[in-house]
């Protein structure tokens, strides 16, 4: 407390109450005990298992072996899943990129409390167990469009419609917050209202696209429920699935640690590549950093 | 802002969005009460379904709560979310108090579990549980639930602390508090709708997670409501419907009751 400093070395009320504060240290001691055992340990214990022989109990004895991340490359399955994930989980971003951004954009358009009715209806469905909502959308394909059961395009109808929200949300708080301000000097300056989307909003709302092309991707590429519901037949092969297989079916958690490594770092890859992108972040009043 | 114009193409767009949204959490509440036991037939209205589930002894076992599905579901969200708002809303004032490199590394390791996508956090579980020999079980699945909940709870509580007056605690010490009644009577007091906002996310968190209770306890038989959806997939009991709409019903009663709460803070502040 900077404007106290004055006062600090001269009061002894002062130094007594810097202990006291100081005591709030501690209050954290139980949160970090409980983040190290359950958080960090279990990263680190996730890596050296992916070194180890299979079916090895405990920690100890520690081997060493590469043949996990070997397997991968050789075992078709795994490159055949990883890309099949990737891209499914691309088609799902850019689809409900396209349904998300106008949507978003249109609910800033009505009046405020339509708005929050609306972002509310759009919303409220993240709060309901997503187990529920694709069996819901499994039910409704299979009486009316049954011919999308076991397809990619199935699958990724399905991820749009788990997901969308997390696109919506972002998008809707960055157009929001646009200074209406810049959009009538860019039409007083002669842009049409084309242009204007283009050069003004467009780029301004880059942010909050990036962070929903990032709550998107990530779970859509790694989800096991969704093709496990609408594509039943497991011709549409994802990573989730392989990783679920070898842990829930066959037992192998190095095999499983070292996928879950591979796609830790594929995924760490496209973050970055992402963040990289946003070059307009901070740049609309209020903006908080949100992710 | 500018008058709104909307053309009849935009009414027509969120139509189908919201009918994309809403036909088949519709569609489920209707079969529900579906006489027949087919998901896609319709042949009269009953309430059959929901006796039927009231009845099922793997979803409510009364005489044997650890038994029972629902209970135990109910039960360890409870459990995980008053200990992560404990754990969390305790860090979150601490954190104010600590150097910036300490907070720095605290809130990138709080991260972890909420940017990670949640399979790998069931799988890194999976091995600690396996290493430390823990048979998977409702414990297991509890503590994995602590986990993964505490760090929503201090991102939700610590924002909060952090644009506390520090003047009001230190008034309270020169006035005499001990650290407990500061911390009870100045500081809780004043961050309690963060606080209530945490555990509702961390409960919500628990209710639904079904990836990471699936890996650490799918494999002793223990489960929860999700993982009991799950391995049904196959052959869907009605009475799932009759459950879900349940559900829906309780998430939806909160979620409009929140929102005319707001309206009326909205309609106070105007």
């Amino acid at each position: 407390m900077n404007h106290n400093a004055y006062y600090d070395d001269k009061n002894p009320k002062n130094s007594k109450k810097k202990s006291v504060r100081q005591i709030e240290k501690y209050l954290s001691f139980p949160y970090f005990i409980v983040m190290i055992v359950l958080v960090v340990i279990p990263i680190f214990l996730m890596i050296i298992s992916s070194f180890q022989f299979d079916r090895q109990q405990g920690v100890f004895p520690i081997g060493f072996t590469l043949t996990h991340y070997m397997d991968f490359f050789r075992a078709t399955s795994f490159v055949r899943a990883m890309t099949s994930s990737l891209w499914i989980a691309f088609a799902t971003t850019v689809v409900t990129l396209i349904i998300g951004y106008p949507l978003a954009y249109l609910l800033t358009k009505l009046k405020f409390k339509t708005q929050m009715a609306l972002l509310l209806l759009i919303n409220a469905p993240m709060w309901i167990n997503m187990l529920l909502r694709v069996r819901a959308l499994e039910q409704i394909m299979r009486m009316f469009f049954p011919f999308l059961i076991n397809t990619a395009p199935g699958v990724v109808i399905g991820l749009v419609y788990v997901y969308l929200p997390f696109m919506v949300l972002p998008i809707y708080a960055v157009i929001s917050k646009i200074d209406p301000n810049l959009i009538e000097s860019s039409a007083d300056l002669g842009a049409s209202r084309f242009k204007t989307m283009l050069k003004v909003i467009i780029p301004l709302s880059l942010s909050g696209v990036l962070s929903g092309v990032l709550m998107v991707f990530l779970p859509a590429a790694t989800t096991i429920i969704v093709p496990q519901y609408l594509a039943p037949s497991q011709n549409i092969y994802m990573i989730g699935t392989l990783i679920e297989k070898s842990i829930i079916y066959n037992g192998r958690i190095s095999y499983a640690s070292a996928i879950a490594i591979v796609l830790a770092i594929v995924i760490l890859g496209i973050v970055f590549y992402i963040k990289k992108l946003d070059k307009y972040k901070g740049v609309n009043r209020n903006e908080k950093e949100a992710y | 802002m500018k008058k709104k114009r909307i053309n009849p193409y935009q009414i027509i767009f969120l139509i189908l969005v919201m009918l994309f949204i809403y036909a088949p959490i519709i569609s489920i509440a209707v079969f529900s009460f579906n006489e027949a036991n087919s998901l896609t037939v319709w042949q009269g209205f009953t309430f059959d379904r929901y006796k039927e589930l009231f009845q099922d002894r793997e979803l409510f076992n009364y005489t044997n709560p650890r038994e029972s599905i629902v209970f135990m579901t109910i039960w360890i969200a409870v459990v995980s979310t008053f200990v992560s708002t404990i754990l969390g809303t305790l860090a979150a004032i601490a954190l104010t108090q600590t150097k910036k490199v300490v907070r720095d590394i605290t809130m990138s390791v709080n991260n972890i579990p909420i940017v990670s996508p949640e399979i790998i956090t069931a799988v890194s579980l999976l091995v600690l549980f396996g290493a430390l020999q823990i048979a998977p079980s409702y414990n297991t699945m509890l503590l994995a639930h602590i986990a993964f909940s505490t760090p929503y709870v201090l991102i939700t509580v610590y924002p909060k602390v952090k644009s506390l007056d520090p003047n009001i605690a230190d008034a309270a010490y020169d006035l005499g508090a001990s650290p407990l009644k500061a911390l009870f009577k100045v500081i809780l007091p004043q961050i309690k709708v963060a606080i209530i906002a945490g555990a509702a996310i961390a409960f919500t968190m628990s209710f639904d997670d079904f990836i990471i209770s699936y890996f650490v306890a799918g494999s002793s038989g223990d489960k929860n409501i999700s993982i009991y959806l799950y391995t049904n997939r196959l052959s869907p009991k009605p009475i799932i419907n009759a459950l879900s709409t349940i559900i829906l019903l309780i998430i939806g009663g909160k979620i409009t009751y929140d929102y005319f709460k707001n309206d009326k803070k909205v309609e106070e502040m105007e």
